[in-house]
């Protein structure tokens, strides 16, 4: 054998042993080391490391958060509301080797997950009312329809809960109403409940993991539920609406009646007014002719009677004189000295 | 010889050849692969984190960095400067100046209860940086996702705390702040090394069978605006049309009035003129007058007929119908 196949050999000799021997375990992992099946040591710093080659056998596991995904749950809560339920977990192993040994690997691990939160999930929802899954606070919802009110909408759901509270025991998951929206606990009570239920729950069945956080992601209602709130949530603005109609009508006819009113007012007034100064008018000509004719009533009776004559006598009238009549008294005598006399 | 080597030959040439050069070979493989793997490049929106032999060993800012070669130094990069958006209830289908959306499909995103227990859409976006790229590595392990699930947590715990209007319209910027603080809570809780710069709420809507009475209710306030508006445009045409008239009445008794005065002072002034002289010679005037309106008068009439006085005694028939 000459140098170069020697060399060959032997490098390939040293580079399997190395390789069975030196191993890094990186920032992103924790390892374990075991000897046929016993665990040796378990290794939380990063960096290279070595063990017995051959014999010993390493075993990565990720050390980072990660997660767990539930499927979304059909829950009926307290109040009978069905909802799809959706929470997610973030989750963390601790102890590498009891990890190992008790759910050897992340398909256990998340199915283990699955078995835990799902069923705390659906203790917890159902056990508590739909109002308290969804609101955080008590705080003043504020709506934009100046007659909507929190306190008109307490009022108005008052009145619908009682009418509706017998058919609320034939019908199975209930109909959707307006609830007096005030909660007891809260969303964030509810999901801190399922943190710590499903913490301890973990911790107790030790499986060297530990669980982070539990997050309520999704929250919603069934089909059929929807259709009913839809159907409230329809009628509801549909009221709104002919509220608005309504106060749009009745302003109308309060400025329209107004109108009529101004109009009248203004008719009759002018009214009134002309004839105020038509009577003012003829009484004061009146005045200015009674006072002209009082100083010589019987001549202005003498001249009235002339006009009448003229104004009454025309081709039609006929004329029967006697000759006795003051104008043709001429007609029987020429004498002047009458006339003469009454001067 | 027709065959120039035999196999025997060629086989001992190649060999002769690989063993030539095998090491030149060789160690220049390996020298190239040394040259390769112990120099990287950052880019400018990034840095780069080593682990040496798994363990870290320093952040990198951009630009041609030596490392150890043969993958004992492993460079992973991170981009810090970038401001990502993640997309919740629709999808930028084309982005640009005019960007289209796609919001067909992602209700079961944007679907969500408010604090009355009614149903809105809501879509929205996140927009967020990577502050600590260590963090950013080394903590979660699956990052976009467990982004969107926070995002969704806080949206509709927020959300579920308030009324459709403020929802819908008048509560929006407070949600977004609120989203905004809570997220960046829970981000810092895990170390993930994120800082949230932006939540905006997106297109809100009333679920789509609801959408059309939500309609029903604006319009009804334009209605009512409407009606109201037309109610006082009337109002105001129509009152100083009337009072124009009324005005006109008012003037017309007034001409009647001083036209009546008028006449009035006229009559009495010609009537004082006639008085005068009456008072100056009254049987005179008397006269006078008497004769000239009689004349007129017998002027005007018919037919007259003239009877002597002494003829009363006689019961006269006159024929009337036969005098026509």
């Amino acid at each position: 054998m000459n140098k170069s196949a020697i060399l060959l050999v032997t490098i390939a000799v040293v580079g399997i042993v190395s390789f069975n021997t030196f191993f890094v375990v990186d920032e992103f992992h924790t390892a374990i080391v075991l000897q046929f099946g016993m665990h040796m040591k378990t290794i939380h710093t990063a960096g290279l490391k070595a063990k017995v080659p051959f014999v010993q056998d390493v075993l990565h596991f990720d050390k980072r958060i990660m997660e767990w995904d539930g499927q979304a749950n059909k829950i009926p809560t307290r109040d009978k509301k069905f909802i799809w339920v959706d929470t997610t977990a973030r989750w963390k192993i601790t102890d590498p080797l009891k990890y190992y040994q008790r759910v050897r690997d992340e398909f256990g691990a998340q199915k283990k997950l699955d078995d835990i939160i799902d069923g705390i999930n659906r203790d917890v929802v159902s056990n508590a009312e739909l109002i308290e899954i969804v609101r955080s606070t008590n705080r003043d919802m504020r709506y934009s329809e100046e007659f909507y009110t929190q306190a008109e909408l307490q009022q108005k759901v008052k009145e619908e809960r009682q009418k509706q509270d017998q058919e609320l025991e034939q019908k199975g998951d209930g109909q959707i109403q307006p609830e007096l929206l005030k909660i007891k606990e809260g969303r964030d009570e509810i999901a801190r409940r399922i943190i710590e239920r499903s913490k301890k729950q973990v911790g107790e069945s030790d499986l060297g993991f530990e669980i982070i956080d539990v997050l309520i992601k999704r929250v919603n209602y069934t089909e059929e539920v929807q259709e009913k709130v839809y159907g409230r949530m329809i009628s509801e603005r549909q009221k709104v609406a002919e509220q608005y109609r309504a106060e749009g009508e009745g302003q109308r006819a309060r400025i329209l009646g107004d109108m009529e009113k101004k109009l009248k007012e203004i008719r009759s007034g002018s009214y009134r007014k002309a004839e105020e100064i038509k009577g003012k008018a003829d009484a004061e000509a009146t005045a200015i002719y009674a006072n002209a004719y009082q100083k010589a009533p019987e001549f202005y009776a003498f001249l009235k009677a002339l006009q009448n004559y003229h104004d009454s006598i025309d081709e039609r009238t006929y004329f029967i004189f006697s000759t006795d009549n003051e104008y043709l008294k001429y007609l029987k005598h020429a004498d002047l000295s009458e006339d003469s006399k009454s001067e | 010889m027709k065959e120039p080597y035999s196999q025997f030959e060629n086989y001992m040439y190649w060999k002769y050849l690989a063993r030539k050069y095998f090491w030149p070979i060789f160690l220049v493989s390996v020298a190239l692969i040394f040259l390769a793997s112990s120099f990287y490049t950052v880019a400018s929106d990034e840095v780069g984190l080593i682990l040496r032999f798994g363990k870290y060993a320093g952040t990198y800012d951009p630009g041609l960095h030596f490392k150890l070669p043969f993958g004992i130094d492993r460079v992973h990069k991170v981009q810090v400067m970038k401001m990502r958006t993640e997309e919740f209830g629709f999808r930028t289908k084309t982005p640009g100046v005019q960007s289209s959306f796609k919001s067909q499909g992602y209700t079961e995103e944007s679907l969500m209860l408010s604090g009355d227990l009614n149903m809105a859409e809501v879509a929205w976006i996140v927009q967020y940086r990577i502050s600590e790229p260590k963090d950013y590595l080394f903590s979660i392990r699956e990052k976009e996702k467990n982004l969107r699930d926070v995002a969704e947590t806080v949206i509709r715990q927020i959300v579920g705390d308030k009324s459709i209007d403020e929802v819908l319209t008048i509560g929006r910027e407070e949600i977004e702040e609120e989203a905004k603080i809570k997220m960046q809570a829970i981000f810092n809780s895990y170390h993930m090394g994120v800082t949230v710069s932006l939540v905006k709420l997106q297109n809100v809507t009333p679920p789509k069978p609801v959408a059309p009475s939500f309609n029903e209710v604006n319009e009804a306030r334009q209605e009512k605006e409407q009606k109201i508006n037309k109610a006082y445009t009337e109002f105001n045409k129509t009152i100083p049309q009337v009072e124009g008239e009324a005005e006109k009445i008012v003037s017309q008794a007034e001409g009647y009035a001083i036209e009546k005065v008028n006449i009035a002072k006229g009559d009495v002034a010609k009537f004082d003129a006639i008085c005068e002289e009456y008072i100056k010679a009254k049987k005179i005037t008397q006269t006078r007058l008497y004769l000239e309106t009689m004349g007129e008068i017998y002027r005007k009439a018919g037919k007259k007929i003239v009877i002597d006085e002494n003829l009363r005694s006689i019961v006269p028939l006159l024929d009337l119908e036969r005098l026509k």
